[in-house]
């Protein structure tokens, strides 16, 4: 009689476990290293008006989404690729390659979870004197920008897991990281005005729906008081940011759907492991 | 001695520091035998089901053979049977099926003790692995290309098999398509079952230990083997079961001295032997490693040999690719010859047989030791260094099959 052997379940509780266990040994707490360093260079040079005023606001939360994309790329850019080979091994053994993928979200959510709370602490502690105040958020607005940050890193950590799982080498992933860069930063829209394909696109990106539910949550509909505030507004960007709870929940719903697709297609290119040559 | 007959062969492991001698013996088994490390007081006893009302009241444990064999331990023992790495429960009857691996160990804070281990036969044909590769074949840049071709051959459990061949002559080829990783157009059989067809129930029984070793630098030893046990033994095994597979594996293969440090850590040897035994604490019985000795010296080579050779006296087979065979010849039960005809560029069999009859297929011995390596100068084409004899060998090996 065939005996029965670990659940999908299961599975995914012994690499959860190990990717717990080697969080130490592999120095992983060195990403909380490097995302305080970002976020504190970041507060050096975002002034007094973060929250207040409409320019400063939007070149702040600008900035605070790149440090959360950067952040949530290097997670785990190589998490993947450079044990491919033991992978394929265990996957012929009995790995299922969904429990792996699974264990690896549980513990790359909760490092983006604590990375997260080094980023918000430290650019609220910076901004302390102008947290926007409640207006139609879905918490605290504090909450609010804690989450989407979080959805951000997340979204980011999950982009780069399926480079991992498609390349064969660090090396290559890291060759293709600053690609995926390059593209959440200039499509994001909030550098450049965006038409046809280059919209299209970025509504495909992390980046524009994380300002966006920033900049609703930190109301800078209501901030654009200074003339240069007056001729720099986007209409666009501005009827993106309503502020109201509606609007950061779907925000907050389209950020989840693409870390989600992003751990489906993962599973899917990590299945091709089995035709990797020798 | 008449091998339709029960056996138990008895397999001691003498542990010294870190050497161990290994000592193994067949006996068959008659109605009256009995066995024990004592005579008077039998703390591990085989025996028949006519004695098993006069050996019961003992302490200790005992089996009976009872058409199928069952095990029965008394409750109050404090050195429970080991069956496959499970410890037995004491006061519980289970049923053993053929060429389970049974094994009482000492304690474990002796720095010198010995492994016992019971392997019973019931004297039933045993299993085998039996090849039939018609063809192994790639797609390269638009183009069919050959790999291996007619490659057939049986090999009986507890052997232990050498290939050898040159580079190129579809070694890995041929151990990937008979572990059905990379099928090939043919049948790989092994106890009944098609391994190709069967791949998804019978990956369980194939451990496969390739040239590098497949760990994670940064986890531990006993870390290691103890995702390795969750991972491969049944469902049904307690936190107990996996606890004494682990203590049992190291100790099997040297490692419990080990067991907390790091595996980037140890050395090339030891690495060796935790790939093995992460293969092992699944409890395979088709063993194939793929070079486990290169770039160890002659002694971790040895006693690397010497484990693998404990492991098919457990009735498991294993089969080796090694380039460096003459340090350890007389471990090897038979060897395979894959030489690559200069003709179509194909892999083919050019010998398989016993380790003796294979030099003297050859003409190759050294002082009258097995020169294995000198095999593969002969196959080897005469741009790699060797002789060139490849297809003249493949074609005589094909005459001796036919005849």
């Amino acid at each position: 009689m065939k005996e029965k052997r670990i659940s999908g379940i299961g599975q995914i509780k012994v690499y959860a476990a190990k990717c717990f266990r080697l969080f130490m040994a592999d120095r992983q707490w060195k990403n909380f290293v490097s995302a305080f360093i970002i976020i504190f260079l970041i507060c050096l040079v975002t002034g007094d008006d973060m929250f207040r005023e409409y320019t400063a606001t939007k070149k702040g939360a600008f900035a605070v989404i790149c440090a959360c994309i950067w952040v949530g790329l290097f997670n785990s850019i190589q998490s993947v690729c450079h044990e491919r080979a033991i992978i394929k091994r265990e996957h012929r053994t009995g790995l299922r390659i969904s429990s792996y993928i699974c264990a690896h979200v549980i513990y790359e959510f909760a490092l983006c979870a604590l990375e997260t709370l080094i980023l918000f602490t430290a650019f609220m502690l910076r901004n302390l004197q102008n947290i926007p105040k409640p207006n139609g958020s879905i918490g605290t607005p504090a909450f609010d920008i804690y989450v989407t940050m979080l959805l951000v890193v997340f979204g980011s950590d999950m982009l780069a897991l399926i480079i991992s799982c498609t390349v064969k080498k660090e090396s290559t992933a890291m060759t293709v990281m600053p690609f995926v860069l390059i593209i959440q930063l200039i499509m994001s829209g909030m550098l450049f005005d965006l038409e046809g394909v280059t919209e299209v696109i970025s509504r495909f990106t992390l980046s524009r729906w994380g300002l966006n539910a920033i900049m609703t949550v930190a109301n800078t509909n209501d901030n654009v008081r200074s003339g240069y505030d007056i001729a720099v507004r986007d209409d666009a960007i501005a009827a993106a940011c309503e502020p109201n709870a509606t609007n950061v929940l779907h925000k907050w719903m389209i950020l989840a759907g693409f870390a989600l697709l992003y751990i489906v297609i993962s599973i899917i290119m990590l299945r091709r492991v089995d035709k990797d040559k020798r | 001695m008449n091998e339709n007959r029960p056996s138990i062969t008895v397999i001691c492991g003498f542990h010294s520091g870190s050497s161990t001698d290994w000592w193994q013996k067949k006996f068959p088994l008659s109605e009256k035998d009995t066995m024990g490390r004592e005579n008077d007081s039998i703390e591990t006893s085989i025996v028949t089901p006519r004695q098993i009302s006069t050996v019961a009241p003992v302490q200790g444990m005992f089996i009976t053979k009872d058409g199928k064999t069952s095990y029965h331990a008394a409750p109050d023992t404090v050195n429970p049977l080991y069956r496959n790495n499970i410890p037995l429960l004491p006061g519980k009857g289970y049923l053993l099926e053929d060429r389970d691996m049974l094994v009482l160990y000492g304690d474990d804070s002796q720095q010198e003790y010995a492994d016992v281990f019971f392997v019973y036969s019931s004297g039933q044909s045993a299993g085998e692995l039996s090849v039939d590769i018609r063809e192994r074949s790639v797609m390269a840049g638009g183009r069919k290309k050959t790999l291996l071709k007619n490659i057939r051959m049986d090999i009986p459990q507890g052997h232990m098999v050498l290939i050898l061949g040159g580079s190129g002559a579809g070694k890995t080829t041929f151990m990937n398509a008979v572990m059905g990783y990379e099928p090939a157009d043919g049948k790989i059989v092994y106890n009944g079952r098609d391994i190709y067809r069967d791949f998804d129930d019978m990956k369980y029984e194939i451990g496969y230990v390739p040239q590098q070793d497949l760990l994670r630098m940064s986890d531990t030893v006993y870390n290691t083997l103890m995702d390795a046990a969750l991972m491969r033994l049944p469902k049904s095994c307690t936190k107990d079961d996996y606890k004494s597979a682990v203590e049992q594996t190291m100790r099997m293969l040297g490692l419990k001295r080990e067991q907390f440090n790091r595996v980037g850590k140890l050395s090339g040897g030891q690495r060796k032997r935790l790939s093995i035994a992460v293969e092992y604490i699944g409890n395979p019985s088709l063993f194939f490693l793929d070079e486990p000795d290169s770039g160890l010296d002659s002694g971790m080579a040895m006693e690397l040999m010497n484990n693998l050779r404990a492991i098919a006296d457990q009735g498991k087979i294993v089969i080796v690719i090694s380039h460096s065979p003459n340090r350890v010849a007389e471990m090897f039960d038979e060897v395979i010859v894959l030489a690559k005809s200069e003709e179509d560029n194909c892999g083919y069999l050019a010998f398989h047989g016993n380790t003796a009859d294979a030099c003297s297929f050859f003409g190759v011995t050294v002082k009258e030791n097995a020169d294995l390596e000198g095999i593969v100068s002969r196959i080897n084409m005469k741009e790699e260094g060797g002789e060139g004899k490849g297809d003249y060998y493949i074609r005589r090996f094909a005459e001796r099959t036919d005849r």
